[in-house]
């Protein structure tokens, strides 16, 4: 048997031996994607609940009612008498916002005084607060101007020409990348590979801090008999080929999800994520022959990975971020890969499109890569380093 | 060994154990500095964004001046001419665009309707929908200066021209969070969620002790109560520290008192304890409890239904969730700091009694076990 295929067979033993080994590689990853896939079950959300407290309780105030519950994205749950009602119904999360419909809306109307209605998100619930609003804003304007419209109408102008006057500026939005504001595309499919990354880092941190914490890097030096990189590549095999399975499976999903096939390049997505991951299981790597114990490799690599997801640009502009927070993320490998995944699955970038992102990553890679070998090469040829973990 | 022995014991090796500690003090210090650094704006502002103005008139360059006026827009570049793709390319940093055409002006003053175009990159979505907002209630006021013109020369009065110009105007008040801050819509949940996966990293850690170092396994109810008094102090203790010292730090103020605090931490802390002696039950490493919390912060945080609304999720995973101590307590805790809302404290409590009620009895499984295996292999551990 080759040293190879000896030491192939080894770390086979081992994964099938360690449970923590093998619920890194197969069942954690598996957990936190099916949780991810049921959190995001939907690509937007609608019918977010909200209540009316109408004072007025007249027509107007239920042509009103009627103007703000056309919206798909508002569910009106309840017509209420009193603001306390209403208040109560939000803290406790029954609803994310509520109208108050003043008394007296329909007389002031007809009499052509002006009505000031007052409206009420949840705004600690900032995406549910920002889509009432935005619906609230927009049926009460709505309703507004068509009153405008028709005292126009009613002095004797033409509807084109009342509405010219009452909105002079129409407005008509183009979205460009994620053209229907599919958070499915935007997170989960962000998140996605951010567990994935998370997952890379722990288990090329397993496959060598265990190693050196067992002292049993005889052992696996022997059965690759004494030959440094095939001891190296015949113990990362098995990991990266089940990785890049996940990685692929994760791509082939997201691109299932989205219905990409269509206009974007699976393959320089595939690619993208590959050249991440053989960047950070070098970083892994590193860390586990760099840091003086297991545990606190793995203490590095979760602050490497864990908060990354809030310093990539993703949830919060960079612009708006602080000097630390930019360079931290320029140094952050999985940076390019979502500025890659961004361009291919928003902006139709092929492979050679992408490469401005991957040159980086390439370039993180050969760094740690060299890194890792030096710092395991240390380890494996001097002997009193073997139990030092 | 009796139940005192074993308290003893467990307190001192969680005194001498470096690796706990450290997870237990310097893990919420670093976090509590390093993860709210990207938020510390709070607010989504200066959206860069380009306008081509194919008018260049006194009326279009004072519209883009209010845009640039808006705190959340800034204006980069005014280009002439229609929108293309060479400009646009020539501003990578450019997040949003509008464009006013060459007879902008002539059509309002022929009261014909004009339509601007506006857009932007949908890469980040909390970027796009600032701009836009901003955009349109510019826009909006815009036209309202404009309407006001029109029904103050039919009117001749400005009270009547302001009533039928504007006939319903609408006030939103943002409750709870006035400032719309991302910092405070996000940071304190991931703090609580922090406090949970603390715990359980301790917890496991403290736990995967013993079978690794071959220690006496100690007393399972002993080991039990200990940890339930360490852990549910160090809880205690981690929730104060973020939401009295850290949060504060951020400008992020509670609403609640210390005792209706205290009131909603007990059960989430109790629960997390709990949470994490089921969890780990079954770990015989120390390393072991940090490989199984990292992947699933995540998942935890999105799951209780702060940052991703539970109408979006699937409804199994909606009933999974009231389960999990995190989705009560990001709530419960939420509620009282933020909310000034005490609220339901019976799932809190209901989880609380379950999870520390199968953590004790893995317990005892698991010891049960590991004393009948060493007594078939005639091993004493030492």
């Amino acid at each position: 048997m080759s040293g190879f295929t000896a030491g192939l067979k080894r770390e086979w033993l081992r994964l099938i031996s360690q449970p923590t080994y093998w619920a890194a590689l197969f069942l954690l990853p598996m957990v936190c994607f099916v949780l991810l896939a049921g959190i995001y079950s939907v690509p937007t959300v609608y019918e977010v609940p909200m209540d009316v407290v109408d004072l007025d309780g007249s027509s107007s105030s239920r042509d009103t009612i009627f103007n703000i519950n056309a919206s798909p994205k508002v569910d009106l749950r309840q017509v209420l008498n009193t603001t306390e009602e209403a208040i109560a119904r939000v803290k406790s999360h029954e609803t994310f916002g509520f109208m108050i419909l003043p008394e007296g809306l329909e007389r002031k109307l007809s009499t052509g005084e002006q009505i000031e209605i007052n409206a009420y998100v949840n705004e600690q619930s900032l995406m549910l607060g920002n889509v009432l609003s935005g619906e609230v804003l927009g049926g009460v304007i709505r309703s507004s101007l068509s009153q405008s419209v028709v005292s126009l109408m009613a002095a004797g102008q033409s509807y084109d020409q009342a509405l010219a006057n009452v909105i002079p500026i129409a407005t008509t939005s183009a979205k460009l990348g994620n053209s229907y504001l599919n958070y499915q595309s935007f997170l989960l499919a962000t998140l996605l590979p951010h567990i994935w990354h998370i997952m890379v880092m722990t288990v090329s941190i397993i496959v060598f801090g265990k190693e050196l914490k067992d002292g049993t890097i005889a052992d696996w030096y022997e059965t690759s008999e004494k030959h440094f990189l095939t001891a190296i590549f015949s113990k990362m095999l098995i990991p990266t080929v089940v990785l890049a399975l996940w990685l692929i499976a994760i791509d082939v999903y997201v691109f299932a999800l989205l219905d990409a096939h269509a206009y974007a390049s699976l393959g320089a997505l595939i690619v993208s994520g590959l050249l991440t991951q053989l960047c950070y299981m070098a970083i892994g790597m590193s860390f586990a022959a760099l840091f003086s114990s297991y545990r606190m490799s793995l203490s590095m690599g979760a602050f490497f990975t864990t908060p990354a997801y809030s310093f990539v640009g993703i949830t919060y502009p960079t612009f708006n971020m602080d000097w630390f927070s930019q360079t931290w993320r320029a140094f952050l490998p999985v940076t390019h890969l979502y500025e890659a995944q961004n361009a291919i699955l928003h902006w139709q970038a092929k492979l050679v499109d992408v490469v401005p992102y991957l040159l980086p990553l390439a370039g993180f890679t050969l760094v740690y890569s060299l890194l890792a070998l030096l710092a395991l090469k240390k380890r494996i040829y001097n002997k009193a380093l073997w139990y030092q973990h | 060994m009796s139940t005192m022995s074993s308290f003893l014991q467990e307190c001192a090796w969680l005194y001498r154990h470096k690796g706990v500690l450290v997870i237990l003090i310097v893990a919420p210090l670093t976090y509590s500095l390093f993860y709210p650094l990207p938020y510390e704006h709070a607010v989504v502002d200066d959206v860069p964004m380009i306008v081509w103005d194919n008018e260049n008139s006194v009326d279009t360059r004072e519209w883009i001046h209010k845009l640039d006026a808006t705190p959340q827009l800034k204006v980069i570049a005014v280009l002439p001419g229609e929108p293309n793709e060479a400009d646009w390319a020539a501003y990578p940093e450019a997040q949003f665009f509008s464009h006013f055409p060459a007879d902008t002006s002539e059509r309002i003053g022929l009261q014909q309707q004009v339509t601007i175009p506006y857009g932007g990159k949908t890469d980040n979505f909390l970027v796009y929908s600032t701009a836009a907002k901003a955009f349109t209630l510019t826009i909006q006021a815009i036209n309202k200066d404009i309407r006001l013109g029109v029904f103050y020369s039919l009117e001749g009065n400005s009270v009547s021209a302001e009533a039928m110009a504007n006939p319903i105007s609408v006030n939103i008040t943002q409750l709870f969070n006035p400032e719309a801050s991302y910092l405070q819509y996000l940071v304190p949940a991931v703090f609580i969620v922090m406090v949970h996966q603390i715990l359980v990293m301790g917890i496991g850690m403290h736990w995967g002790y013993r079978f690794e170092m071959n220690r006496p396994v100690g007393h399972p109810f002993g080991v039990w109560v200990t940890h339930l008094v360490l852990y549910s102090l160090i809880g205690l203790a981690l929730i104060t520290f973020f939401f009295r010292l850290m949060l504060p730090r951020q400008s992020i103020f509670f609403t609640g008192n210390g005792l209706a605090f205290l009131d909603v931490s007990l059960p989430f802390v109790l629960g997390a304890v709990g949470f994490a002696m089921t969890f780990t039950a079954f770990f015989r490493e120390q390393e072991t409890a940090l490989v199984w919390s990292l992947p699933i912060s995540v998942p935890l945080l999105m799951i209780s239904g702060v940052s991703w609304p539970e109408l979006g999720m699937a409804d199994w995973l909606v009933y999974v969730s009231q389960w999990l101590p995190s989705t009560w307590g990001i709530n419960a805790l939420l509620d009282v700091a933020y909310l000034n809302h005490r609220p339901d404290l019976t799932e809190g409590w209901r989880n609380a009694f379950i999870w520390l009620s199968l953590g004790l009895l893995l317990r005892f499984v698991v010891v049960g076990r590991w004393q009948e295996k060493h007594r078939s292999t005639g091993e004493t551990p030492a």
